[in-house]
């Protein structure tokens, strides 16, 4: 065994043209459950989708009537703006929890590090269902919340059923996905790079500004795109924290196909979210190499 | 590569001395990484910090820059007392072992951070960094980030960044470790030149005892968080006032044994004979002592040859190293001790391996130290 593969390096190219090809073919064989079932389970239902949307149409009407409809009905796009501005305001709340999160992670130490790791991980390992009826508990008129304030004295308010409620069950969900990312940029910073900064007359702040902030910016980035495209397609959070009044994308959707058999509008609606995705990722991902080049480019 | 720097920046950076009085550095119950440190470093002068690793002279140095809080004692800087600074008021420059250039800014605005910091006009900061990178020479690199450039430019940069706000002191922790051997001589000579131009005091870090002896004004040796000898590289290299010493800066011959006093000289006795080292006036009249010799300050000479020199001793030729520009041999004495004799080619006496010859220095070339205990031929 051990000659055949001193030699190796030796034989002629012609052996090696051969045996190439062989491997790329195994390589490939290892792929295909995972293509198959890809196929079946994802592209197959999702192309469906994206047909009916343009088939699935009234009589007579045109192919793109389902997309007609939905840009002049008013409240859809009542609701699709809401949708991206709860996504916004998850979005800022998850990434103001999770930078200090993030930064706390990377300057700690053994036990305390697990710690916090094992804090930004919790919410994966309990299911949503559960996660969201501790928080209708917590939340409710009579609840744990409204209960801790009427010892302090506070008069109790109502929050169940809000936006509030929403963007903090959101937010829960998602945080460890802004932190992981943060926190991987953060770790990458070399540490001399802030006593650089201090020695060459920066004050802490200053020295976080422009050279610390700067430098996990790609990860911040990341990490709000994540928790933003996420956001969009939230259902069993905003059904349960919040109100009809207040329902969001996916909730329309599925009453659109639950209550009014409407598989075109619904399969319109699906396209249009998720190609609102497709173009937030693309301006994100250009938005993050641009700045990873300019700090990463060979020398000539 | 560095040119010649324009005469209003040579004579803007006037050093300033650096004073460093009884400084400890203690870590929790643990013996301390500091002890005791004193050290006066004149204005403009370029001193080195070496030692092995973990003898404190990066946390001495970290102390001076600020990132280490003193546990006791003062550092002073000129008459001002600098040891309750933050770093980024100390007005220190600062080299690093990893250049530590700000990857998402370009070779200008790295070079122009401590300026802008300093509320510098645009035309002002535009004509200082213009002039700095003149000096190093990469003015055509100035849009340039620092991952497109070569170690040795980044770290060209890096002392660029570290002098345009004209510091009075400059320090530098290993800067030249992770260049290659060539490029590293190189820099220790560009480096030397920018101390005579710029004028201000240098405060260098290095464990490499080469380094120390070419580029330094003074050397501060450190051994287990103390200051182990102060003093010029040859002051260093040819009177080392401790095995310590002896040991780190070149190769050293060592006998140890028992030292006696005569009026002249004082007298090493052991096993192999009696050596002679001039007489110095703070070693006990009697005791345990060891003799330093450098292996370029011996001779081998055929063993029937009448010696010149005080000092003799008889061994067997293990080995004969050809280095080009001179030759090693070695020699083992009857104790089985191995000493080296380094002689250029016209002190050298045609001689076989295996051949017992006598080995000669004059008392001049020894080194009286204080040891503890031990004995041994070399």
């Amino acid at each position: 065994m051990a000659e055949v593969i001193a030699r190796m390096p030796l034989e002629s190219d012609a052996t090696h043209r051969r045996a190439a090809p062989k491997l790329r073919i195994t390589r490939t064989a290892l792929l295909i459950p995972v293509l198959l079932f890809f196929a079946a389970f994802f592209f197959y239902p999702l192309l469906t989708m994206m047909a009916r949307s343009v088939t699935d149409v009234p009589e007579g009407a045109g192919a793109l009537s389902n997309f007609q409809w939905f840009f002049t009905e008013e409240s859809n796009l009542r609701i699709f703006g809401r949708t991206l501005t709860t996504a916004a305001r998850v979005t800022v709340f998850c990434v103001l929890v999770a930078y200090p999160m993030a930064y706390a992670m990377m300057r700690a130490r053994g036990a305390w590090k697990l710690a916090i790791l094992g804090v930004v991980l919790l919410p994966f390992w309990i299911s949503t269902v559960v996660r969201n009826f501790a928080w209708v508990v917590i939340l409710q008129d009579r609840g744990v919340l409204n209960y801790l304030l009427g010892l302090g004295g506070v008069p109790a308010i109502s929050i169940l059923g809000t936006k509030t409620a929403v963007t903090i069950g959101m937010a829960q969900v998602l945080l460890p996905f802004a932190v992981l990312p943060i926190y991987n940029a953060m770790q990458r910073i070399d540490p001399n790079l802030i006593r650089a900064a201090l020695m060459l007359g920066a004050r802490p702040t200053v020295a976080f500004l422009k050279v610390f902030l700067p430098l996990s910016a790609p990860g911040l980035i990341a990490g709000a795109l994540l928790v933003f495209v996420l956001s969009l397609g939230f259902y069993l959070t905003p059904a349960m924290l919040g109100s009809a009044q207040d329902a969001m994308f996916a909730q329309i959707i599925f009453r659109q196909i639950s209550e009014l058999l409407a598989w075109g509008r619904s399969s319109a609606m699906a396209t249009i979210l998720l190609l609102t995705t497709i173009v937030i990722l693309t301006v994100g991902s250009l938005l993050t190499r641009g700045m990873r080049n300019r700090s990463a480019s060979q020398p000539e | 590569m560095l040119k010649s720097s324009p005469a209003n920046l040579a004579s803007q950076g006037l050093g300033e001395a650096l004073s460093i009085r009884n400084l400890t550095k203690r870590y929790g119950a643990n013996a301390p990484a500091v002890e005791n440190v004193s050290l006066e470093i004149q204005a403009g002068e370029f001193v080195t910090f070496l030692g092995p690793s973990g003898s404190g002279k990066t946390t001495t140095l970290s102390m001076v820059a600020g990132f280490t809080e003193v546990t006791s004692g003062n550092i002073f800087l000129g008459q001002q007392p600098i040891d309750e600074l933050p770093p980024h008021r100390r007005n220190i420059g600062m080299v690093f072992q990893s250049y530590s250039l700000f990857p998402h800014m370009t070779v200008f605005d790295n070079v122009a951070f401590p300026l802008r910091r300093r509320g510098l006009g645009k035309a002002e900061i535009r004509q200082k960094v213009g002039r700095v990178l003149d000096l190093i020479q990469l003015t055509d690199k100035a849009a340039r980030y620092p991952s497109a450039m070569s170690g040795g430019q980044q770290q060209r940069v890096a002392l660029a960044r570290a002098i345009v706000f004209e510091p009075q002191l400059l320090l530098m922790d290993e800067p030249l470790s992770a260049l290659d051997k060539k490029l590293r001589e190189q820099m220790q000579l560009e480096i030397r030149r920018l101390h005579k131009e710029l004028k201000i005091t240098f405060i260098f870090v290095t464990h490499d005892q080469e380094e120390a002896l070419v580029m330094s004004d003074r050397i501060a040796v450190f051994n287990e968080g103390k200051l182990a000898q102060v003093g010029s590289p040859s002051d260093l290299y040819e009177r080392p006032q401790s095995l310590f010493v002896a040991n780190f800066l070149g190769d050293s011959n060592i006998f140890r044994g028992h030292v006696h006093t005569e009026s002249e000289s004082h007298i090493l006795v052991n096993d192999c004979g009696r050596f002679f080292a001039p007489r110095s006036g703070e070693m006990s009249a009697s005791g345990s002592a060891a003799i330093s010799v450098r292996p370029e300050r011996m001779r081998v000479l055929p063993v029937a040859t009448r010696c010149e020199d005080a000092n003799r001793v008889v061994g067997r030729v293990s080995q004969i190293i050809y280095i080009g520009s001179s030759r090693k041999v070695e020699a083992s004495l009857p104790d089985g001790t191995v000493i080296q004799v380094r002689e250029q080619p016209r002190d050298q006496v045609e001689v076989q391996e295996g051949a017992e010859v006598a080995i000669c220095w004059p008392a001049s070339a020894s080194t009286l130290l204080p040891v503890h205990q031990g004995a041994n031929c070399g």
